[in-house]
């Protein structure tokens, strides 16, 4: 069972969205998105398909570029920075996605050891010690001379985890973590975010997986027509009024 | 009436979107060009990828080099030795032979199988590498993928095409002097005599050079258009058959102007 904790209760402001809009063609996918993410929260994107979830995310690490608007880390504006000056943003907000994007040329460790070599100067030794450790969080250090393919979907999304987490991150994005997962790897995951949050890490999910918006979230923002219909805990969306939101919850509508 | 309309739009719609095509191709490669060399002069350094490029790219296509130079040098030496003894000029062959896989045969030869073998392979990888999001995934790793991805290929090929290019000249040449032995009882000291003799240091460089080019045209080609495939394995399929397609034609096209200036080059 998750254990689910308490939202913090000192808020300290990490990532002050503003004005956020992002159009593909003729169709805005944001449409003036303003949000504010917390250190410590656990905060889920919650919408239907193609309501921009993903590319919000995406946008929080500077994979994608809104065409209008502000997204503050700290006081960096992601959205105008360069690719070289995004090293250090993304140094400290890790992102874990959908399907692991693990290097399948690459075994576990080595794919462990990717951002250590590329960020660290940490001996061989050091390396393979914070590998092993961090692979044995997510309960997969037997698995560390494996292939990706060698792995289940399951498995590849823990590793893909370990990746995220292996450089201490202040911020985790999570992309469905658990869509398609079996129940034993849709809770290692939901355990590894509440881990990650008792040591402060904050952590943002996209998710359609209701339970885990439930058990893990201490905030859930609802994107409808490119902008954020429903803002609240887990507990007033599930008891908001809003038609739309509880059809969407409900499942009967979205 | 309506059909003719049709096919003038239908003709005009594909020729805007070829043209589309390739300005976006040209300001593509040559910006991704670009930022290649930035990253070839910036550190972090990968040595350890540009040797297993080199490996990959290199040395696993020497058997597919020997073999297309091989059957080059022995096609050359049979049509040019009968064709030649018609006229007497049998003894021509060394000469013909040597100066034309030098010069031509083997850097162009060479360069178009490493389009199919090397063009497609990268195009592939980084295709796939792209659509399985890995590409995101180096770059949300606070890592550059030009710098992982692109420079250890493009260095790779600039390095190995003109080695391969070198390789494929002696084999092709080899080849010629088996057949002008075996076939048109030409003795093998006059045929390297002759070989030697007649051929000129420019006859080497100036093939060689073009290879310089024809390596990055691959390697670029290829690169860019893995990074943009999109749409699954569909895209990945696309993405390949287009790196093969352009760089082919790409060579084709070069090698003729730098041929003829080449040749400008040399009257001076």
């Amino acid at each position: 069972m998750v254990q689910r904790h308490e939202q913090p209760t000192e808020l300290e402001l990490l990532i002050k969205i503003r004005g956020i809009k992002k159009f593909f063609g003729d169709k805005a996918v944001h449409d003036g998105i303003d949000l504010d993410i917390y250190r410590g929260e656990v905060l889920t994107l919650m919408g239907g398909s193609g309501t921009g979830k993903s590319v919000l995310l995406r946008s929080l690490i500077g994979l994608e570029h809104p065409d209008q608007g502000s997204i503050f880390f700290g006081n960096k504006d992601i959205c105008v920075l360069s690719e070289q000056q995004l090293i250090d943003v993304r140094k400290r907000i890790a992102y874990v996605f959908q399907y692991g994007a693990l290097f399948d040329s690459l075994t576990v460790k080595e794919n462990l050891a990717y951002p250590l070599r590329a960020h660290t100067q940490l001996s061989e030794e050091e390396i393979h010690h914070r590998v092993v450790s961090t692979l044995s969080k997510v309960g997969l250090e037997k698995s560390i001379d494996l292939l990706p393919s060698d792995l289940s979907g399951g498995m590849q999304r823990r590793v893909g985890v370990a990746r995220s987490i292996i450089l201490e991150p202040e911020v985790i994005l999570y992309d469905e973590p658990t869509t398609g997962l079996d129940p034993y790897n849709t809770r290692q995951i939901l355990n590894i975010i509440l881990q990650l949050k008792d040591h402060g890490v904050t952590s943002v999910l996209v998710t359609h997986d209701m339970h885990a918006i439930f058990s893990v979230t201490d905030r859930v923002a609802f994107l409808k027509d490119g902008k954020i219909r429903a803002l609240g805990t887990a507990k007033e969306i599930e008891h908001m009024k809003d038609p739309v939101l509880q059809g969407f919850i409900s499942g009967e509508s979205w | 009436m309506q059909q003719t309309k049709y096919f003038i739009f239908y003709f005009f719609e594909r020729l805007f979107k070829t043209l589309w095509h390739l300005l976006n191709f040209a300001g593509g490669s040559v910006a991704l060009l670009l930022n290649s060399v930035r990253a070839i002069f910036t550190p972090p350094f990968y040595f350890g990828l540009f040797v297993e490029q080199c490996y990959k790219l290199g040395l696993r296509s020497c058997s597919l080099v020997f073999i297309t130079a091989l059957s080059t040098g022995f096609v050359m030496s049979l049509q040019f030795g009968y064709g030649l003894e018609r006229f007497g000029g049998k003894l021509y062959v060394p000469k013909v032979v040597g100066m034309s896989i030098m010069r031509e045969l083997g850097p162009v030869l060479t360069c178009l199988m490493l389009a199919g073998r090397v063009g497609s392979g990268i195009a592939a990888e980084i295709g796939s590498m792209n659509v399985t999001q890995q590409i995101d995934a180096i770059r949300a790793l606070g890592t550059d993928p030009i710098k992982r991805i692109v420079v250890p290929r493009v260095l790779a090929m600039l390095l190995m095409a003109p080695l391969l290019t070198v390789f494929a000249d002696l084999v092709g040449i080899g080849g010629g002097m088996i057949i002008s032995m075996s076939e048109l009882n030409i003795n093998p000291d006059f045929y390297i005599y002759e070989g030697i003799t007649s051929l000129k240091v420019t006859d080497f460089t100036f093939g060689v050079t073009k290879t310089f080019l024809f390596g990055l045209l691959i390697s670029v080609t290829g690169c860019y258009y893995g990074l943009r495939t999109t749409g699954g394995t569909q895209g990945v399929g696309q993405a390949t058959n287009y790196a093969v397609v352009t760089s082919s034609i790409l060579i084709v096209i070069f090698d003729f102007i730098l041929t003829k200036l080449f040749w400008i080059l040399e009257k001076i």
